[in-house]
């Protein structure tokens, strides 16, 4: 509270002394404004109006200022400064004072951008899968970690290393890098799940899967199997997925066998997104009819959730927490906070795919109250694929707001009451990096620290028939179905003439 | 005997003039340059990303653990390679390891090189012009044949250095006569080798030179390769399609090439001919199936400035202006390209939509903007839906037209009969005449909408039946083809009768045993 009046004050001085009588400046990325984790990177930025030189003055409540200034509009701010900076001065406000140097040669002084340190940090490393914009064929894919208190980023894996298959769905227990999964669509390789155990162990398990959660406690994976396919718009977005099937299942990792959960399943509906909570009480997902192509608009997913009886392995009877059929809208990725207090999940108006419809928004329900509103961070973009920091403060996601076609991560605060403070774009370098930059980030997941295994070393486990892993489900299919990945619609197809 | 001392001694001179320069410090000025140009070239034509990227192995030998089947002898020697390559992993050592493999060979190429002149100078950078024009398609077997040609110019110095006399040994000094002999053999051999590549490859290269030409916009000269070539691929066959369009000749002569029913139609599932097809529905106007094929075309040949010009205007078009600029924005880090992408970025920054570019205005002219949605493209259904808003949309007409040629559909041609007359077509093209000649075996009162058919289509199309009548009564259906074929092969009813063009070449099946 007292932070509160000492900011109120600063920011009604800085109008009352007349800051505001300056011209607000525009930049890119737009880091005004907005809460900053106490270990991010510097927020590079550059000065958007056509400007002659500038000056730029970073300071907070303790410790020396960090001055730039030049003739060319980009702001690199140095790193070991910026840190020194963010961690002296954890909860205080962070005052960006811009001059800029008119055509005359005159200067004049900006409105003072305001910011927030934020007393809690965000867990460093991101990772996420970075592609082109694709639509059925892919080439070059990877999975990547980013040090988001720095601007390191590493491989983990790039498909050219299996045999140019498609990576996709990585996760991660509890954020831990030390236990991560991710699927491979490769037809020799058999579709398999990939488990990095303990940071380094391979495992290549011959079981396929579409959406799935870890357990936080055991080596349990909740997962539906589904068939989603890729078709195609004449005009506006170009791209919509749908779903055929999908039940929720259980898959031990250890035991290496299914568990299905025929108490979650119901004749004519098929499920998708499963997710645990951080205590592994309950498992949310949701649930639709299983309507055919031709009725795409009528296709809403309902929110769900059941609790988990970890004796009895088995689910209590689901209940409904967002309806699709009454809130004329669809729902997907149910993602709890670790404390167990917010649900967040994304809505948007049908089907199973959000990241490809302009209206998707994250909404925010208090789990104690059951009350959802939708989240502040919201843009009129896509907004979805949310990951929460392991201290729950913090909520990365994939938005399309820059540009309107590639997915950029993007931070938000959740506060203690469930508000969103004003997102801002992980920061790169290069301030312009967004502004060439033509892949997409996909499935933004945060994590506690880097995933350690070497990209070759991966590469090469997944590629050795001895890491091989038989499963309960090996044998179900036939050879011609294991040709066929899951997802037909982004099957590997090679030009043939 | 005097006059053979004279040219002897003049020689000397010339190669004392030769070996003036040290040749270690002659070897590092000619590397300097040519690296130099290497570099540009690698940063200029090649993201070095990308670069990498294809040049990375399959995770090295673990691929042969999934594809035991693939231990040919052949493909053995493959596996070096992988090893080879797998040791560099990250962008700097990848470039280190590649520039190593080709300094090698070219050091080694230096070392027996002599006399060395320009030209001996120039080929012994052959293997690193190998290396930067081989990785980006043809990674393995560039390296491949880098690392065996290390290993036989080795064998030959080690060669020369055992069996030259001890102390005639010394840089720049002429080798022996037989060492010369092999030399040019060498060089020789090389030189048989590109001759050899150079025309076991003419059709891929006048495929690529087609491609090129096409992107390049110099239609006439594209097709007048493309028309020298005696098979095309679906690829090729669309591009074809959309030169001709260009030329005013799709409905004249796209019977004049190599074509099957296949081919000879718009592809379903245009995969395998991603660029042509883009290109082509970016012009019909259906921005959304432009962006799709164009996407599909980044993914299969990498980051060609052309595409990623394209994409530009393809958002442009979506109303995305600023995803238009991330792509000429990325464009801009293409030397070559530079300024055209930063002259687009400052275009669509001063008016996102483009409504005054000229380029972007003949796209909005017939921009598609209804929505639909379907799993393949239904490029037949989306010419005619386009004509039916642009009543004036010459492509689409032309492209329905010859959709329905492909098909053999001589009823939907006369359908669009009308749609030629308020075109205000002078005449009908050829095809479309021959399949009215068609049509009009079937229905004598077709309306014509004012159009005749001209005396020359009218007598071909009696010489073609007796001939055809005359042919007929040959047994098999190879000598019919063959008979007809020269004659009339580029008309619509040989096609229908056949399936294919008088260029096509029918394979003749081998005979299963009973």
């Amino acid at each position: 509270m007292k932070k509160l009046v000492i900011l109120f004050v600063l920011l009604f001085y800085g109008v009352w002394t007349g800051e505001a009588a300056g011209p607000e400046v525009d930049i890119f990325p737009d880091y005004k404004g907005v809460t900053l984790p106490n270990n991010i990177a510097p927020i590079n930025f550059y000065i958007k109006s056509k400007v002659g030189g500038y000056r730029v003055k970073i300071h907070s409540s303790v410790g020396p200022e960090i001055q730039l200034g030049g003739g060319k509009a980009e702001v690199i701010i140095p790193e070991s400064k910026w840190k020194e900076m963010l961690s002296a001065n954890v909860g205080e406000p962070l005052y960006i004072d811009i001059s800029l140097k008119n055509e005359s040669g005159q200067w004049q002084d900006a409105v003072t951008i305001t910011n927030r340190i934020a007393a809690e940090p965000i867990d460093g490393w991101l990772a996420y899968r970075l592609m082109r914009s694709i639509f059925n064929t892919y080439q070059d894919m990877g999975i990547y970690q980013r040090n988001l208190e720095s601007f390191q980023e590493r491989e983990i894996l790039h498909n050219s290393r299996i045999a140019e298959g498609c990576l996709n769905c990585h996760g991660f227990q509890k954020n831990d890098p030390k236990e991560m999964t991710f699927h491979i669509r490769q037809a020799e390789l058999r579709h398999p799940l990939v488990w990095v155990r303990e940071g380094e162990k391979v495992e290549v398990l011959e079981k396929t899967f579409t959406y799935y959660s870890w357990n936080p406690k055991e080596k349990l994976l909740a997962f539906t199997a589904n068939a989603p396919s890729i078709f195609f718009h004449a005009w506006g977005e170009s791209r919509e997925v749908y779903d055929r099937a999908g039940e929720v299942g259980l898959f031990n990792l250890d035991k290496r066998t299914t568990i299905e959960q025929s108490n979650l399943a119901s004749e004519h509906h098929y499920e998708s997104w499963p997710s645990w909570d951080w205590q592994g009480e309950y498992l949310y997902y949701c649930k639709a009819s299983d309507l055919p192509l031709d009725k795409l608009k009528e296709i809403r997913f309902d929110l769900m959730r059941a609790r988990w009886n970890s004796e009895t392995s088995l689910f209590s009877d689901p209940e409904i927490l967002f309806s699709g059929w009454t809130n004329r809208m669809s729902s997907a990725q149910p993602k709890v906070s670790p404390k167990g207090d917010f649900l967040v999940y994304t809505v948007f108006e049908r089907g199973n795919f959000p990241i490809y419809q302009q209206n998707a928004d994250l909404y925010l329900m208090d789990l104690k109250s059951m009350n959802s509103h939708r989240l502040e961070c919201n843009s009129d973009w896509a907004d979805t694929w949310h990951s929460w920091s392991s201290n729950g403060s913090w909520l990365i996601f994939s938005s399309k707001r820059i540009d309107g076609l590639l997915a950029r991560p993007h931070i938000t605060y959740i506060d203690e009451t469930g508000r969103a403070s004003k997102p801002f774009v992980m920061p790169q370098k290069d301030p312009h990096f967004y502004e060439y930059f033509i892949k997409t980030y996909n499935i933004p997941e945060l994590i506690t620290g880097p995933v350690e295994i070497s990209p070759k070393k991966l590469g090469q486990a997944v590629m050795n028939r001895a890491n091989r892993v038989k499963t309960d489900s090996t044998d179900e299919l036939s050879p011609k179905e294991k040709e066929m990945p899951p997802e037909e619609g982004y099957s590997t197809w090679k030009a043939k003439e | 005997m005097g006059k053979k001392r004279t040219i002897s001694a003049s020689g000397e001179e010339k190669q004392k003039k030769v070996q003036e320069l040290n040749p270690i410090v002659d070897f590092v000025l000619w590397m300097v340059f040519v690296g130099v140009f290497a570099f540009f070239y690698l940063e200029a034509a090649v993201s070095p990303v990308t670069l990498y990227q294809s040049s990375r192995p399959d995770a090295s030998t673990a691929f042969y653990d999934i594809h035991p089947e693939q231990n040919s002898p052949v493909k053995l020697l493959e596996y070096p390679t992988r090893v080879l390559v797998s040791w560099a992993d990250g962008e700097i050592s990848a470039g280190f390891l590649y520039l190593v493999l080709g300094l090698l060979a070219s050091a080694l190429l230096w070392l027996l090189a002599a006399p060395r002149t320009v030209l001996s100078k120039a080929l012994s950078f052959l293997p690193l012009g190998v290396l930067v024009w081989g990785l980006q398609d043809f990674w393995l077997w560039s390296v491949t044949a880098l690392w065996l040609l290390t290993i036989c110019l080795a064998l030959l110095l080690l060669l020369k250095y055992l069996f030259l006399k001890k102390g005639r040994w010394s840089w720049g000094n002429l080798p022996q006569k037989w060492v010369r002999s092999l030399q040019m053999a060498l060089i020789l051999g090389m030189a048989l080798l590109i001759a050899i590549s150079f025309v076991k490859n003419r059709h891929e290269r006048n495929k690529l030179l087609v491609l090129s030409q096409l992107r390049q916009g110099e239609y006439a000269k594209a097709l007048a390769r493309a028309s020298t070539m005696e098979s095309l691929g679906s690829h090729l066959a669309c591009s074809v399609r959309y030169l001709l369009y260009h030329q005013n000749q799709l409905l004249e002569n796209l019977f004049l090439f190599p074509l099957n029913q296949e081919i000879a139609i718009l592809p379903v599932i245009p995969f395998a001919a991603s660029e042509p097809y883009y290109k082509t529905m970016l012009e019909m106007g259906f921005v959304n199936s432009a962006e799709h094929f164009a996407t599909e075309a980044l993914e299969q040949v990498g980051d060609a400035p052309e595409i990623l010009y394209d994409l530009g205007f393809i958002y442009t078009l979506k109303g995305e202006p600023v995803a238009a600029r991330v792509y000429w924005g990325y464009l801009a880090k293409n030397p070559v390209w530079s300024s055209r992408a930063r002259e687009m970025i400052k275009a669509s920054l001063a008016d996102p939509a483009l409504k005054n570019h000229p380029q972007a205005e003949r796209y909005y002219r017939y921009l598609y903007t209804e929505n639909y949605f379907y799993t393949q493209d239904p490029a037949e259904f989306q010419m005619r839906q386009s004509l039916l808003k642009y009543p004036t949309h010459r492509m689409a007409l032309e492209y329905l037209a010859a959709e329905y040629l492909g098909h053999k559909n001589h009823g939907g041609i006369a359908k669009l009969i009308p749609a030629f007359r308020s075109l205000n077509y002078p005449r009908l093209p050829r095809h479309i005449e021959e399949a009215l000649c068609l049509a009009l075996q079937d229905n004598p009162s077709l309306e014509m909408a004012g159009y005749q058919i001209s005396p020359e289509t009218q007598g071909r199309f009696k010489d073609f039946c007796l001939a055809y009548q005359k042919a007929s009564q040959q047994k098999e259906v190879e000598q019919v083809f063959a008979a007809m074929g020269p004659a009339y092969g580029d008309t619509y009813w040989f096609y229908q009768i056949f399936s294919v063009t008088g260029r096509f070449k029918i394979q003749t099946e081998p005979e299963e045993e009973s």
